[in-house]
């Protein structure tokens, strides 16, 4: 392969190297860290509803509950894919379905770890429902009243780890064409030099000594190669000249003796 | 090697950009839930019980009065119109409950025959969500008629045309300058209130005065005065019919005498019993009082009216006709008519269709209807009636009146 693909390949290869490492690096980083950073905020979410509503879920005040649970969902569609309170039971006290309910969700675990931090993410794949159900209990004391559910849709977090991936991709893409045009620019600057110089060896070695050097001013290895190359010439030429001389000479005066 | 290298990139961005683009699936929807090969399940929740109980049981009364016969019938294209009518007391947050369970528990096809402005502006963002249909809202709110929703009908016109039509009547007509206007204190007095100054400020004026009083309240002492004090020549009054009522008796007790006006809501006949048979309101001040309607006079002598008191003389024979249930009954006949042009493949992507495709309906009222894209109200003006001295909102001669 020659001098210019070389270097434009192997400065191209790294960087998109580099970004679909870089991507990998960051959708791995996501499906852990951010992930949990998420469902967190949303254990936090359900614990303000469980304190808001505390009073009309232990009277079991199905309008208020149902209602407050509909506008919070209103704000946040694209995100919270339902909001559900249970009672002690499993029972459902209040939801914002608006059609019939995925039957997976009518069996909730609603067993907590002891203390005031508890809470539960679990994940439920249903045709219907695509959710981490992250949920808290509603305490009265240490006694558990009911349960507050968070369904944050599963769709929602693979989008966001999607949207950074994919603006990951492109930036490579982007970086990768300027690297491109960059590899071109830097190619010509060295490739050029080398072949005009080769151009010179080459006549050189097919015995035309009128040549003329390329004009480099490029102050580097390939300038200390010029140089050379114009020492070579210069040498090639006394030589010949001097040759040219001696063979010349023999007409002019006899051959000195041992010569022959 | 080289070769190698490049495959192997070329394999690794294809992965990278195919997880990229893959979406889950969201929720699986049945389109077509509430409806079967055999019926078609609507669903209604409005006030059964309560002050309103009047408005919500005549209302559905109207409507079944037409389904009934449909049925008895054969049906629309083989299936029977089944109604589920549940009770939201008009209550706002039951609305809500109700129509979750409408939609969740009994699995209708679309929402129905709602009552109250403020109860249908808790259902719209249901429907909105759900993407189910509502329709025929007794209700004759701008938030819910503009911007055009994809997914809400009426059939009535709106409290705006209302409002327009008794100002044009009193300023336009009878050339009155002194117009005031007593609202109740919700969704349902401002929406009035506001297409009145609208009405008023295209005339470039503006209510002498605008009082208010709590919703449910007997207490209207302050807001009649205030009409009396800015000697109103007409008033424009929003509110339920025992406030009211009680404002037009008292008002006339103390020798104020204005033009009263309310909106169709307030149920017409409901608003003349307590005007008659408990303010006792003399007969010779009848005249003064009108209500705008959306619909014909239930006695009048329209086919499409006569049609309406047979079957309802038929199927609820213990009910007198009455505004309210030919409403009801206009609202289930406009459907009748939507859910036959969607045909066998009726979804609920279909029959928005179907309704915006209705142009020229001739149900003989009087008025045609027209649906399109961005035009979700079928009837388009009113009518006015006016309290006769043996206690009857009938229509009235607008061109014959005089102040």
């Amino acid at each position: 392969m020659k001098l210019g693909p070389k270097i434009i390949s192997s400065f191209v290869s790294f960087i998109v190297l580099f970004g679909v490492v870089s991507a990998l690096a960051t959708s791995l980083i996501l499906d852990g860290r951010m992930q949990h950073e998420v469902k967190t905020s949303e254990v936090a979410f359900a614990r303000s509803l469980s304190t808001r509503l505390f009073k009309s879920i232990k009277d079991k005040d199905v309008p208020t509950v149902t209602d407050t649970l509909l506008d919070e969902l209103a704000l946040r569609p694209e995100k919270l894919g339902y909001l559900m309170v249970l009672d002690k039971n499993g029972g459902r006290i209040a939801h914002t379905f608006l059609a019939p309910i995925p039957a997976r969700l009518g069996s909730m675990v609603t067993s907590y770890a002891q203390g005031p931090g508890a809470y539960r993410v679990d994940r439920i794949e249903d045709p219907a429902v695509d959710v981490y159900d992250v949920s808290v209990p509603v305490l009265e004391g240490i006694v558990t009243v009911g349960s507050v559910h968070v369904g944050l849709r599963s769709d929602y977090l693979e989008g966001i780890k999607h949207d950074l991936v994919r603006t990951t991709l492109a930036v490579t893409l982007g970086i990768g064409l300027i690297a491109l045009l960059v590899a071109v620019m830097l190619t010509r600057k060295i490739v050029r030099p080398v072949r005009q110089l080769t151009q010179v060896a080459n006549q050189l070695s097919a015995g035309q000594l009128d040549v003329t050097l390329p004009d480099l001013h490029t102050n580097d290895e390939i300038q200390d190669l010029e140089a050379s190359l114009a020492g070579v010439l210069a040498a090639v030429t006394t030589l010949m000249s001097e040759m040219e001389k001696q063979t010349a000479a023999p007409n002019a005066a006899p051959a000195p003796e041992g010569s022959k | 090697m080289e070769r190698l290298r490049w495959w192997g990139i070329g394999v690794l961005t294809a992965l990278l950009l195919a997880s990229a683009c893959d979406r889950k699936l969201t929720a699986k929807e049945n389109r077509a839930q509430g409806v079967s090969p055999t019926e078609i399940r609507l669903g209604s929740a409005s006030a059964l019980t309560g002050h309103a109980s009047f408005l919500g049981t005549q209302l559905v009364h109207g409507s079944e009065a037409w389904f009934k016969e449909v049925n008895a019938k054969g049906g629309v294209h083989g299936r029977q119109i089944k109604l589920v009518s549940l009770d939201d007391g008009y209550e706002p947050m039951r609305t809500t409950t109700m129509t979750q369970r409408l939609l969740v528990d009994e699995e209708v096809f679309i929402l129905f025959d709602y009552v109250g402005t403020p109860t249908s502006v808790k259902a719209a963002p249901l429907a909105k969500r759900a993407r189910v249909p509502l329709f025929g809202l007794f209700t004759g709110a701008e938030s819910l008629r503009a911007p055009v929703s994809p997914w809400i009908f009426h059939v009535r016109d709106s409290y705006y045309a209302e409002a327009e039509g008794a100002i044009a009547l009193f300023v336009d007509h009878f050339k009155f300058k002194r117009i005031g206007v007593i609202y109740q204190q919700d969704a349902f007095g401002q929406a009035v209130l506001s297409g009145a100054q609208l009405a008023l400020g295209r005339r470039k004026m503006e209510p002498v005065a605008a009082e208010s009083f709590a919703r449910g309240s007997m207490d209207i002492d302050r807001a009649r005065d205030a009409m009396k004090q800015a000697q109103a020549e007409a008033v424009i009054m929003v509110g339920t019919y025992s406030p009211l009522a009680k404002i037009v008796k008292t008002s006339h007790d103390s020798g104020f005498e204005p033009w009263f006006h309310t909106v169709s809501f307030v149920g017409t006949e409901a608003y003349a019993r307590e005007l008659v048979e408990t303010q006792k309101v003399a007969p010779d001040k009848c005249k003064r009082l009108i209500v705008t309607q959306v619909v014909p006079g239930p006695l009048s002598d329209l086919p499409g009216v006569r049609e309406y008191r047979e079957l309802a003389k038929k199927y609820f024979p213990e009910d007198a006709p009455n505004y309210v249930a030919l409403e009801g009954f206009l609202n289930a006949k406009v459907l009748t008519e939507a859910l036959t042009r969607a045909g066998l493949g009726l979804d609920r992507d279909s029959l928005p269709k179907a309704i915006e495709s209705i142009h020229d309906l001739d149900l003989g009222i009087g008025k045609r209807l027209n649906y399109g894209p961005s035009d979700h109200v079928g009837i388009k003006g009113i009518y006015y009636s006016r309290l006769d001295p043996q206690g009857h909102f009938d229509l009235m001669d607008v061109g014959g009146a005089t102040p």
